[in-house]
């Protein structure tokens, strides 16, 4: 019981994130860039997504977006005072209004669900219609096997291999321009 | 230092091992694989994090699509991509390569699994993917699900009210604590309440059956109600003038048309704050009348000093009526 309640909890915490929080994480990204710190941006992104995943409650919480910054912001300090290279004040210039007045509104979240989009665009066709009969449709893996007329076992790699494209590209800049 | 540009081209391992948790789970982990599963998660916390980030992708990739998705071939596509498969195309290959006719053009939906919740004094209109809307009263929770069949919303907490998209094909199917509230293209209203559920019909005709029975469901038609509580279903008639006063709160408002004080209060009470007390039960039981702005508690606490001639404390976040 205890371990389905933390599944509960999990999907609760991920339903939030997918609002709240990643529309803002190309943002988070871009700023991480901007202070030019010698810190592993997406050692800090996954840092900060933990911290979220052990809250027990997020009720607290008012804009997951400056929460979001804010502990990035916390997280990349943490982690120069531990890389013991750079000279403090140098950090200490970074403006930290700019984590919180560039941010653009909820066209975010539409601007996200585009660069999900675009990401699957760039995936072999039938590793996009097995994701989208899955995720955009809801049709299960089992289903979507017996609809293709193709293995679990084949729906399920290509699923994650479109997850993978989504999950190390999402809010990162590419290097196309 | 360059590691940012780096990462972009070297997939980072956590979030490809993520991405694989993540495709695994969506059709259920054997105990073997949970146990895997959790040793992974245990073993470093940006393995968590990583984790929730791509089951958050998962979702936002499950949220009705952008209009790239629903464009069709021939269409301008965002400007500089190429010509990627459209919802059609997709269609066409899945029908080529299977089961011709077991899936067509109306057939496929978008799913959109997440929640939607408002904060205390929120109002909140949402666009659903099937062109139903729905908008959430202050302190609400749904989840919605678009299936190819049937459309499911489940009223967690509060309140809700629906305009639903005609679609005889997918009935629509509100669900909140033991009631079920279908309806194909209609509009109407569910608040969910201690003791049972509250249901308006605005327009259309609702049928409303209790999840587990097997009993007849009850046809409810617009200008109706019905409050199910402590196993009772009670049906009742009400003019447009309470139809209106039912769903005022869309508009931000508050109508009171005779109600005793502490109920006026405690409407008041689930929009703000600053909350509203009455004390002594015959000022509670005087009736109140007049339009007034949700979010304004204080506008009727000056009214019902004015009207009825009491006293009022004010204390921090906290409105005394005595």
């Amino acid at each position: 019981m205890h371990l389905s309640h933390r599944t509960d909890q999990t999907e609760a915490i991920a339903d939030w994130i997918c609002v709240e929080i990643l529309p803002y994480e190309r943002n988070a990204r871009r700023w991480l860039e901007r202070t030019r710190l010698p810190v592993e941006s997406d050692d800090v992104i996954q840092e900060a997504y933990a911290r979220i995943a052990a809250m027990d409650s997020l009720s607290h919480i008012r804009s997951g977006r400056a929460y979001f910054l804010t502990t990035v912001r916390n997280i990349a300090l943490q982690h120069l005072r531990r890389s013991k290279v750079v000279r403090m004040e140098s950090f200490a210039d970074i403006p930290a209004a700019l984590l919180l007045d560039d941010g653009p509104g909820p066209e975010a979240i539409t601007e996200g669900k585009r660069e999900i989009e675009q990401l699957l665009l760039s995936l072999p066709e039938r590793c996009q219609a097995i994701f989208r009969l899955c995720r955009l449709e809801g049709y299960t893996q089992r289903e979507t096997s017996e609809l293709l007329g193709i293995s679990e076992n084949v729906v399920e790699k290509q699923i994650a291999r479109a997850m993978e494209v989504l999950t190390t590209s999402f809010g990162r800049e590419r290097m196309s321009r | 230092m360059s590691s940012i540009e780096a990462t972009t081209d070297e997939a980072n391992p956590i979030d490809r091992a993520a991405a694989h948790w993540v495709a695994r789970a969506m059709r259920g982990l054997d105990a073997e694989e949970r146990a895997e599963f959790d040793a992974w998660r245990g073993a470093d916390p940006r393995h968590g994090g990583s984790y929730v980030r791509a089951l958050a992708i998962a979702r936002l990739a499950a949220a009705p699509a952008s209009e790239s998705l629903v464009r069709e071939p021939g269409e301008a596509g965002p400007a500089g991509e190429g010509a990627g498969p459209s919802r059609r195309r997709v269609l066409q290959w899945a029908a080529a390569a299977c089961v011709p006719g077991t899936i067509g053009a109306g057939s496929l939906y978008h799913i959109l699994g997440n929640r939607t919740s408002t904060a205390r004094g929120e109002i909140r209109n949402i666009a659903l993917a099937d062109g139903s809307t729905a908008v959430l009263n202050t302190n609400s929770s749904i989840a919605v699900s678009m299936r190819a069949k049937r459309r499911t919303v489940d009223l967690l907490e509060g309140e809700a009210w629906f305009d639903v998209a005609h679609d005889p094909a997918r009935p629509f199917e509100v669900r909140s604590g033991e009631l079920v509230v279908r309806a194909v293209g209609t509009a109407f209203k569910v608040r969910s309440l201690p003791e049972g559920t509250h249901v308006v019909v605005t327009e259309g005709t609702v049928a409303i059956h209790r999840a587990a029975s097997v009993e007849a469901p009850i046809r409810l038609t617009a200008g109706r109600q019905l409050s199910f509580a402590r196993g009772t279903m009670v049906e009742a008639s009400l003019t447009g003038a309470q139809v209106e006063q039912q769903l005022a709160w869309r508009q931000g408002l508050i109508i009171l048309d005779g109600q005793t004080l502490d109920v006026a209060v405690a409407e008041f009470n689930r929009y703000n704050e600053l909350k509203l007390e009455v004390i002594g039960g015959k000022l509670a039981s005087q009736r109140v009348y007049g339009t007034f702005r949700a979010r304004d508690p204080e506008a009727l606490a000056k009214a019902v000093t004015i009207a009825i001639g009491v006293r009022m404390n004010r204390e921090d976040l906290k409105i005394i009526l005595l």
